[in-house]
């Protein structure tokens, strides 16, 4: 199958740029501040020595003119969301790994799109302008990615026949495979593609184990991994402003319960309830958090919605005064089917059974008997047959 | 081994059902029914005996009489020969 890799470089200082033009004056640092200890997340374009997921404090002591921004994660995740319901307009083959990276089926677009750059142009038009797009086709996932790596900005690189003399020279360290393996790789003195392919699998395999097999594979251009297209969905956002800033629960609550209350107007008129809400609260000091919320049957009263939300607010607290409260919808779902019994005799039996019981209590003792057999054969007549209480 | 079900057992639990219901019989000199309750015997259609449990305390030993009434209803009857009483009864 044709895949098309779509990267996104930077992705989270891309959003960061498109929301604040102000940041393209000056390198900028995003960090990560979910856990105690503050990672860098992204970077600007051009800084050297940096890679995510270090010590902010490393990478402001490597670049300490730049700007420091705390990342906003659900932002990021509504961006790419937003890219990706565009990209669907192109195929309705899309895939959306990690944020920044699509992977597009594409057979069979050549009879929409049967210029060369037709596609290309097309989806460079599906995605906001700001983002540095690279785009690489091949057939499977990983060759598609690296064609995509290999892209100069806003073009695409078409892996076509053998890839082999496209892989050769590409480093050892793309292939997404563990850390460890990767550090093997590196003692074993195999450091490209190239090198890997000219072993025989089987020694790949001996080294590596079923992992090697793997390797060999892709170092050979060869990935059969399927496309896992997203499911296209529809989204309900909202969003609202505090007049001033709080961060006492119960006013975020009410935040909440006015943005749901528009939102299941329109479901409930559509005999629809929420499934999956995705609750984001900023503060004055712009550090957004998200959370999402899971209904195991669609919530299809308002108040149900609200009671959720409020046991997650006491579980969540907030850095700061929160300023503006957003709440989108990602999953909805018809209410949960009652299966009609195969056997209504069963059921209908199960009642009686329990009235009878209800009756027994009330009167107290057995009140309805089954007829039975005991003794058939015997000459006492009193001895034949039998009454036994219904509901034992 | 069976669980235990939870449950009391009760020694009501259980019915019989067709038990002998005692009834006011006239005899005759041989020990044989004249009337029942008011009405006059009209024939014995048969009659038959039941000895049965004379192993245990309580033995049964009835004498049963199929009989014919005055009225031409047909009545089981029997006489508890451990107890000396009459019973009606469906056999």
């Amino acid at each position: 199958m044709k895949i098309l890799c779509i990267l996104l470089p930077h992705f989270p200082i891309m959003c960061e740029t498109i929301r604040r033009p102000a940041i393209n004056q000056r390198p900028a640092l995003v960090f990560n501040s979910s856990t105690s200890r503050r990672t860098l997340l992204d970077f600007s374009p051009g800084l050297e020595g940096l890679a995510p997921g270090m010590p902010l404090e490393r990478a402001i002591a490597l670049h300490g003119n730049a700007e420091t921004i705390s990342a906003d994660l659900p932002h990021y995740r509504d961006m790419f969301e937003q890219i990706l319901d565009s990209l669907q307009q192109v195929s309705p083959l899309v895939e959306g790994g990690t944020e920044g990276t699509v992977y597009m089926g594409t057979s069979g677009l050549e009879l929409l799109y049967p210029k060369k750059d037709d596609l290309a142009c097309e989806v460079r038009r599906s995605i906001p302008a700001g983002f540095e797009i690279k785009m690489g086709q091949a057939e499977g996932k990983f060759p598609a990615y690296l064609a995509a790596t290999c892209s100069l900005a806003g073009e695409c690189t078409v892996l076509t026949g053998d890839p082999g003399s496209f892989l050769a020279k590409i480093p050892a360290c793309h292939l997404p495979v563990s850390a460890k393996s990767k550090g093997k790789l590196a003692s074993f003195g195999l450091t490209t593609l190239g090198q890997i392919a000219a072993l025989p699998a089987s020694a790949m395999e001996a080294q590596f184990g079923p992992e090697g097999k793997t390797i060999h594979r892709l170092a050979n251009g060869m990935d059969d991994s399927p496309l896992l297209p997203r499911t296209p969905r529809e989204v309900i956002t909202e969003n609202l402003e505090l007049e001033s800033p709080t961060s006492i629960a119960e006013i975020l609550l009410a935040g909440f319960e006015c943005l749901l209350s528009r939102t299941f107007a329109s479901l409930l008129s559509r005999n629809m309830g929420i499934s999956r809400l995705d609750i984001k609260a900023r503060t004055v000091n712009g550090e957004s958090r998200g959370k999402s919320i899971f209904f195991k049957s669609p919530a299809m009263e308002l108040k149900t919605a609200i009671k959720r939300i409020g046991h997650v607010l006491e579980n969540w607290p907030q850095p700061g005064p929160v300023e503006r409260l957003g709440i989108r919808i990602t999953g909805t779902s018809f209410p949960p089917s009652r299966q009609k019994s195969l056997l209504p005799e069963v059921k209908s039996t199960g009642h009686l059974l329990g009235e009878i019981s209800q009756l027994e209590l009330k009167l107290g003792g057995p009140q309805l008997f089954k007829f039975k057999e005991a003794e058939p054969w015997s000459r006492i007549p009193e001895r034949r047959h039998i009454l036994t209480p219904l509901n034992t | 081994m069976v669980s235990h079900t939870g449950k009391t057992p009760h020694t009501d639990t259980l019915k019989y059902v067709n038990c002998p219901e005692p009834i006011a019989v006239v005899e005759n000199k041989e020990g044989w029914p004249e009337k029942v309750g008011r009405e006059k015997v009209e024939a014995v259609d048969d009659c038959w005996r039941i000895d049965d449990e004379w192993w245990r305390s309580h033995k049964i030993s009835r004498i049963y009489y199929a009989l014919i009434l005055a009225s031409v209803r047909r009545l089981v009857i029997y006489k508890d020969l451990e107890e000396y009483c009459w019973y009606r009864q469906q056999y």
